[in-house]
């Protein structure tokens, strides 16, 4: 017992170190240097600027839109899923996650090359489409994003609800869709709540899509930070919009919290008994519904995405491998592409592995311990610590870094680090689920037989739960793979991944070479999710 | 030989103390509630948690600060818990691959419990193609494989079928026999706990409230609790007591105390009733006259609830009567037993 209760509060004192110097740093950044005088003049002019605050009221608002509209379009899927057995289940779970580990880069070019000027959706209706080059294709965008992760949470959130409370109700004469709103959707609120509050804060330190996307007009507080400390050179800027952002992601999150519970959504963690029933016990519109649902999720994901392959093997209106050979070697232009990539394309290949295997390694490794180490006990104030970066934007935290620790550990390390701590909660929250695989009786058996902890990680543990550890570590693995942030932040340009050559790419204007980078990218990833899940599944079957 | 000694283990809301025996070759039976402690002592004893305060000792050695791994005592899950990922074979040799035993007396010490648990042939079997009573027999070969100094088994029948129940019952009594290993068995069931034991212990809230072998703590309880716990029975305060033969009683009727008048001081157990014909008198003279007015039928048996000047009283007799039947209530001499 002693030892659990001091766990949460170890691993919170460990996780806060490791979080907030950088953080401190930079939002006391200015500080330092200027007399108090200056630093308050100029922490004054930058809340003075027009720009500021309405860079605050867009990132509220585009990403309040963007999480209402992912948890929208995910309950009647995370419903299917949680409740219904059909097949292809797994492969739409597994391809809901797909633009969630793409870059941003890929799905902004997805976005623009579907819904934009001369886009595939232009072209079917004809017109002239400008939409998209507003507050609107960033919703796209992060929606196309986060449809999964609501749907996960949700979805994981009605597994929970005790199955014999349908039986109950029905048993008492109530018709579905009372039952929907009077005992689904109260206990499925905490689930609603939680999903909304991620993908919001994922919206609202979206940094590579507004970036790209938005340009002055439509800029988050996120891209200010990165103009700020780079463009403008200010410090004390810089850090005064990294505290604005943190305090309001703060105070949103600690609202929204406060009212869900004082409605009294209290947790569901009463029987956990759950059967998924069989697909055909749904009636016959409501399976067409249903069929209708899913492929309208799956245009809405995927079209766009595959307009980025169309485009990468077409020139001039037909078939073309041009973007390709450009890519492998050729130029655009005057200009060798590796010199406008800055790197040649193995190198970036390498780059991009490594440092996503060390950061997935690192994460999913951290996220263990944690879930272990927590697994019958997590307070919900160390759920709020470990979700926190989250609400640390990504600029912020790799600044931070950047100041503190640059010339002292390597960049690359900074970037692992960075890359660890923004992909930790998700994978936190993902290794959590995989560890009811085995329950703490299973340990206490094992040790009862006289093995030791290592001795239970080796025999039982890592066996056990071989598929979900494989499954967190490929998801944090491609987590760290598109990040665009920290590599941005603390490379600088000299470390060049996929999503920094793609930036460059599109910022010389060749997007068909990008697109086709894009195409190596998706090639790649799929290539090694697949390796992963064969491997996986064989490990298994030999009963390792 | 377990001992606990001056156990105590605080969860706030619940606290569990515990002084307890259990000698080299004796199944006990700790049985109460749920909720009364009877698993965390199981739990104290395996090394799962630790005790606030107060020693517990295997086999002469103090394994109170030793980590379960180190303590050597088989324990045996209500669910099984049976590595999914491992055959039956593989499972059982799980502790003995820990002790590093090698593979050939490993591979003899498998098959020798395979036979001891009745499951020869079930080796390479996966796991998930057992049955309950199976996967059970498993998880009990798994935990005396390496040998353990005492054996503990956490409500080990609960989840199988009640016809299965008493051949496994009967099993665990062979293997603890032949075995004559300490050995500490949780239940609910009464009829488990009875037919088991060799010493019954009694919890409630998290205390030891009495222990003694099954025949005294059934017919001669010291609380209220226990013989309500352990059988059904009918109950007397001290003003009904008085008004029954004095002979039925198995002591002379305490004078009066200052308690609560309306606390059962003693307990009669359903069985001890005969019905006896109009006229005639019972084997000790002194009869209670009533009407029955249920018939609860078991087969070999009818459960009765008769109306009588002392209010319902419950009785076991041969099926036989019907309701609203007239009946005469005897029962041998010392059959009513005081409380305390």
């Amino acid at each position: 017992m002693s030892s659990s209760r001091r766990a949460p509060v170890l691993i919170s004192v460990i996780f806060l170190a490791v979080i907030l110097p950088p953080v401190l740093t930079v939002l006391g950044a200015g500080f330092a240097s200027d007399t108090a005088g200056v630093w308050a003049g100029q922490v004054q002019s930058i809340l003075n600027r027009p720009s500021t605050w309405r860079s605050l009221r867009f990132s509220i608002l585009q990403a309040a839109v963007s999480a209402a509209l992912s948890v929208a379009v995910a309950v009647p899927g995370a419903y299917l899923m949680s409740h219904y057995r059909f097949r292809g289940r797994q492969i739409i779970q597994s391809l809901s996650l797909v633009p969630f580990v793409m870059p941003s880069l890929i799905v902004i070019l997805a976005v623009i090359g579907f819904y934009g000027r001369a886009g595939l959706l232009g072209r079917l209706f004809g017109g002239d489409l400008t939409f998209v080059y507003s507050g609107v294709g960033i919703i796209i965008a992060h929606t196309m994003f986060n449809i999964s992760v609501a749907l996960r949470i949700i979805a994981g959130g009605w597994m929970q609800v005790d199955e014999r409370y349908r039986w109950v109700s029905a048993s008492l004469g109530e018709r579905p869709v009372s039952r929907l709103l009077h005992l689904h959707l109260p206990l499925i609120t905490p689930s609603l709540v939680s999903a909304f509050i991620i993908v919001f804060l994922y919206c609202f330190v979206s940094f590579g899509v507004v970036l790209v996307f938005g340009g002055v007009r439509y800029a988050t507080l996120e891209v200010r930070i990165f103009q700020e400390m780079f463009t403008n050179l200010n410090l004390t800027g810089a850090g005064t919009l990294a505290a604005l952002q943190l305090a309001v992601a703060g105070l949103l999150v600690s609202l929204i919290q406060y009212l869900t519970r004082k409605k009294g959504a209290g947790t569901v963690r009463s029987g956990r008994r759950f059967h998924a029933r069989r697909w055909n016990e749904l009636a016959r519109p409501a399976r067409a519904l249903a069929v209708l649902y899913w492929a309208a999720v799956g245009m809405f994901l995927f079209a766009p995405l595959l307009t980025v392959v169309v485009r990468a093997f077409t020139w001039n209106g037909g078939f073309s491998l041009i973007s390709f050979r450009a890519l492998f070697g050729g130029s655009v232009g005057t200009r060798e592409v590796s010199e406008i990539m800055q790197a040649q394309l193995p190198e970036i290949l390498m780059t991009s592995l490594g440092m996503a295997t060390l950061s997935a390694l690192a994460s999913s490794s951290l996220a263990y311990l944690c879930a272990r180490s927590l697994r019958d006990h997590l307070p919900g104030w160390l759920d709020t610590v470990l979700t926190m970066p989250l609400a640390i934007s990504g600029v912020t935290l790799s600044l931070g870094l950047r100041l503190l620790l640059f010339g002292i550990v390597p960049e690359l390390a900074l970037i692992v680090m960075a890359q660890s701590v923004m992909a930790f909660p998700l994978v936190f929250r993902n290794m959590r689920g995989h560890l009811r695989a085995l329950p703490t009786r299973y340990l206490e058996t094992g040790r009862s037989l006289g093995a030791r902890p290592v001795h239970l990680l080796w025999t039982v543990e890592v066996p056990v739960l071989w598929r979900g550890l494989v499954n967190t570590f490929a998801f944090a693995f491609a987590v760290s793979l598109a990040d665009f942030t920290s590599v941005l932040t603390i490379g600088r340009g000299r470390i060049v991944t996929f999503p920094i050559a793609m930036y460059r790419l599109i910022g010389f204007q060749s997007f068909d070479v990008a697109l086709a980078l894009g195409v190596v990218y998706m090639v790649f990833v799929g290539l090694i999710f697949f390796v992963v899940d064969i491997t996986s599944v064989q490990r298994e079957e030999a009963g390792l | 030989m377990i001992e606990l000694r001056g156990i105590r283990r605080d969860y706030g809301n619940f606290s569990l103390t515990a002084d307890l025996q259990i000698d080299a070759h004796e199944l006990l039976t700790l049985f109460g509630e749920s909720g009364s402690g009877k698993t965390t002592i199981l739990r104290l004893i395996a090394g799962f948690e630790r005790p606030d305060s107060g020693q517990i000792l295997v086999g002469g050695r103090a394994v109170t600060g030793l980590p379960p791994e180190r303590r050597e005592i088989g324990y045996v899950f209500q669910d099984y818990t049976l590595f999914p990922h491992l055959s039956v074979g593989k499972n059982i040799a799980y502790g003995l691959r820990v002790q590093k035993v090698p593979a050939e007396a490993r591979v003899r010490r498998v098959r020798e419990l395979l036979d001891l648990t009745e499951l020869a042939g079930f080796e390479d079997r996966a796991v998930s193609t057992l049955s309950g009573g199976e996967q059970q027999r498993v998880a009990l070969a798994r935990a005396l494989a390496p040998s353990p100094k005492a054996l503990l088994l956490d409500e080990p029948f609960s989840a199988i079928d009640t016809e299965r129940r008493g051949s496994l019952r009967r099993h665990l009594l062979n293997i603890q026999r032949t075995l004559q290993i300490p050995t500490v068995f949780v239940t609910h069931s009464r009829t488990e706990a009875l037919y088991l034991s060799d010493r019954l212990v009694i919890m409630r809230d998290g205390a030891i409230v009495e222990s003694g072998v099954p025949r005294d703590i059934y017919e001669r309880p010291k609380t209220l609790y226990t013989a309500r716990f352990t059988g059904s029975a009918n109950t007397f305060t001290h003003e009904k007591l008085k008004r029954l033969p004095e002979h039925w009683l198995d002591g002379p009727v305490p004078t009066e105390g200052t308690g609560d008048q309306d606390a059962p001081i003693a307990v009669l157990r359903p069985e001890k009733f005969e019905f006896t014909g109009p006229g005639q008198s019972g084997p000790d003279g002194g009869c209670l006259e009533g009407q029955i007015r249920h018939v609860g039928y078991f087969g070999s048996y009818c459960l009765y609830i008769v109306e009588t000047e002392l209010g319902e009283l419950d009785v076991q007799e041969e099926p036989g009567c019907s309701i609203g039947q007239t009946v005469r209530l005897c029962c041998p001499a010392g059959s009513i037993h005081l409380l305390g």
